[in-house]
């Protein structure tokens, strides 16, 4: 088993394009979708318009503030125009006395719920203003800020205890994860291509009528695509965590375990795929279409917690990736421990042992 | 000795292998002779272990190979039809692979790598990337894999397929070589007769999976003793003249070839004036007359109607 593992290493330095390049495309579509810069928060530029005072913007700006994994900052219109327009921010805000009106560039989830928090602070305001002119007292406004800031009781509201009550969005971690285990699916499963081809030109029978038994060899080229697609994966995280400053955490034995149980389930995928096809040559159709479906159903392109389409979450419960997603947000977002992604990582590994068992069956019919 | 009994291998419908049987003593050199889909491949990947057959058995020294493949696994030496190389690699990386699959270890394994690429002639090349190399070239180090265990038995799948006359004589002498002066028993399938004339001492012609045919070279042509092979370059088509000749009572056989036909008749019975005769009667003109004393090729195509490479 090792020496077939090694050769496959010797061919691989031989060879090396395919994995580079998938490394180099998952780089560009991380920066591309996440951003290349290292500020953690969504950056929104916000407008004001000429019937709001210049002392109370700051008070706007701070309450904005509140609203977590965003930065509100105060911006001229002109140049939150111009930064929409250049896609450095997905969209803008202008600020009115009496309305508020969105710049977008490109919609995205992140705009409902800068939404959803500008209006409560529209109804709150306006509830105040009601208040005022209900009272006739020219203080009451000053009054109840203080009553606000010094409530007689104060009542602690708390969303949810874990991610799926409630849903925290991180546009660079999505994009990190999402395409990483999208593009490691192309290189695992293109480097186990290499049994179906070993197959059609007759190495395999000279390794077969070789001492080598044939679970040593299958173990040679399965365990080398392993490490090629664990390689790829960790080399990614590392250089967008040091490089790009990507806030990934500190969890990196829990980040390794889930890569470890998503590429053997990527593995497993790929021989019962490679068991399916006639030819070797007829993965180049088949990859790119499993693998695309794959992240559009997983939640690699966009969070699956904004899906709401009943059948696209069952269907998405097939899916490794939905797992691996799951447990790498569950770990790095939420902070999670290892004993919350138990169960992902089960489903990974069960997912794994299917698919290589039919795999594997299907290859040895032929 | 290696023998098969009723060997057959059906994939669904369509039957690949019927009830073959055949043997090779130790040291014979045994062709297996076929046009392309004959079945010749599927059998020997039945011999070699590498295909279960559907029914029959394969008994080496009396041991049932099939059940127990390991009885034979380790003294034999596959040449597949297809270069079973890892290209992107050196021909001394490829041997030294295959010699570490092998088992062979340190000064044995690199005396072997050099001993083997010494006999296919590619020691001085040994460092190229074997995708750089000439097919004839791919071909040499394809056999040179299959002798790094000094195999007892050698199963040759066409390994000549594709490559320039002067490496495919190359190989042919080698392999001679091999039969001759270290005793390698060996069984080569090829639809090249001459490649099996000069090689082996038995052959076993064989067609739609069934052998219809085996013996000596002498034996085999034998069976057309009492026939003789005239062949007619004419200067156009000759259906008419064909049909004509088909209803001769001394010709036993007539087949197109690219330039005219091939005629088996009766040795005493050949009549060639009368041939001539009909030919100026349809006006057609004859070229050439090539009155020929039998090949494999034309035992081949009185036992079939068809040739070879057809």
């Amino acid at each position: 088993m090792f020496h077939i593992f090694t050769l496959q290493w010797q061919r691989f330095r031989r060879k090396p394009l395919m994995v580079l390049a998938m490394i180099a495309m998952t780089i560009v579509f991380i920066l591309f979708i996440g951003g290349a810069n290292s500020e953690p928060q969504t950056m929104i530029p916000v407008s004001f318009s000429d019937d709001i005072v210049d002392s109370e913007r700051s008070g706007w700006i701070d309450q904005l503030n509140e609203l977590d994994g965003f930065k509100f900052a105060d911006t001229e219109y002109e140049q939150s125009k111009e930064r929409v327009a250049l896609g450095n921010s997905s969209f803008g805000v202008i600020i009115s006395e009496q309305h508020y009106t969105f710049l977008v560039g490109t919609e995205t989830p992140n705009q409902s719920i800068v939404e959803q928090f500008i209006s409560s602070l529209y109804w709150e305001k306006e509830k105040i203003d009601l208040a005022v002119s209900a009272s006739g007292d020219d203080e009451a406004s000053t009054k109840i800020e203080k009553s606000l800031k010094n409530p007689p009781i104060k009542v602690e509201s708390v969303i949810g205890e874990s991610e799926k009550d409630f849903f925290i969005f991180d546009n660079q971690l999505q994009a990190l994860f999402g395409m990483t285990l999208f593009f490691a699916i192309y290189t695992i499963v293109f480097s186990l291509s290499e049994v179906a081809e070993e197959k059609q030109r007759g190495s395999w029978d000279r390794l077969i009528l070789s001492p080598v038994r044939k679970w040593q060899v299958y173990l040679g080229h399965l365990s080398s695509a392993f490490v090629i697609g664990m390689a790829q994966m960790i080399v990614i995280f590392l250089m967008f965590q040091v490089l790009f400053g990507f806030d990934i955490g500190d969890k990196w034995l829990e980040i390794l375990l889930i890569c470890a149980f998503y590429t053997f389930a990527i593995v497993s995928l790929g021989m019962l795929i490679i068991g399916l096809v006639n030819k070797a040559s007829q993965l180049s159709a088949i990859v790119p279409i499993v693998a695309v479906s794959m992240a559009m159903l997983g939640g690699a392109y966009w969070p699956i917690e904004i899906v709401s389409n009943n059948m696209v979450i069952i269907a998405a419960k097939a899916v490794p990736i939905t797992y691996a997603m799951d447990a790498l947000k569950s770990v790095t977002i939420y902070g999670n421990d290892l004993a919350t992604i138990t169960q992902p990582l089960v489903v990974l590994f069960f997912m794994g042992v299917l698919c290589m068992g039919i795999g594997i069956n299907l290859m040895e019919r032929r | 000795m290696l023998e098969t009994h009723d060997l057959r291998k059906a994939f669904k419908k369509k039957v690949a292998v019927d009830d073959v049987n055949l043997y090779l003593k130790e040291g014979e050199s045994v062709g297996l002779l076929g046009p392309n889909g004959a079945g010749k491949s599927t059998l020997i990947s039945m011999i070699s272990t590498l295909v279960k057959p559907t029914s029959g058995i394969v008994t080496w020294n009396g041991q049932d190979i099939i059940k127990q493949p390991n009885h034979i696994r380790p003294i034999l030496g596959v040449v597949p039809q297809e270069i079973a190389l890892y290209k992107e690699l050196s021909a001394y990386e490829n041997v030294k692979f295959f010699g570490k699959i092998y088992r062979l270890r340190g000064k044995k394994l690199e005396e072997k790598i050099q001993e083997v690429l010494e006999l296919v002639g590619l020691k001085d090349r040994q460092k190229e990337v074997v995708n750089n190399y000439s097919g004839g070239m791919q071909r040499r180090i394809n056999l040179a894999v299959a002798l790094l265990h000094e195999p007892e038995i050698l199963i040759m799948d066409e390994p000549t397929v594709g490559i320039d006359p002067q490496s495919r004589n190359y190989i042919l002498e080698m392999v001679k070589k091999l039969n001759e002066e270290k005793g390698i028993t060996v069984l080569y399938t090829s639809h090249y007769m001459e490649e099996v004339e000069k090689l082996c001492d038995r052959i076993y012609i064989m067609d739609h999976g069934k052998v219809i045919a085996t013996g000596t070279k002498d034996e085999l042509t034998g069976i057309l003793s009492s026939e003789e092979t005239i062949q007619l370059e004419l200067d156009q088509s000759p259906q008419i003249f064909k049909k004509l000749l088909e209803e001769q009572e001394n010709v036993l056989k007539v087949t197109e070839w690219e330039k005219g036909l091939t005629l088996i008749v009766s040795k005493n019975n050949r009549k060639l004036a009368h041939i001539f005769q009909l030919a100026e009667q349809e006006k057609v003109s004859i070229i050439s007359v090539d009155v020929k004393v039998p090949s494999l090729e034309d035992v081949f195509l009185h036992l079939t109607g068809r040739r070879l490479r057809d």
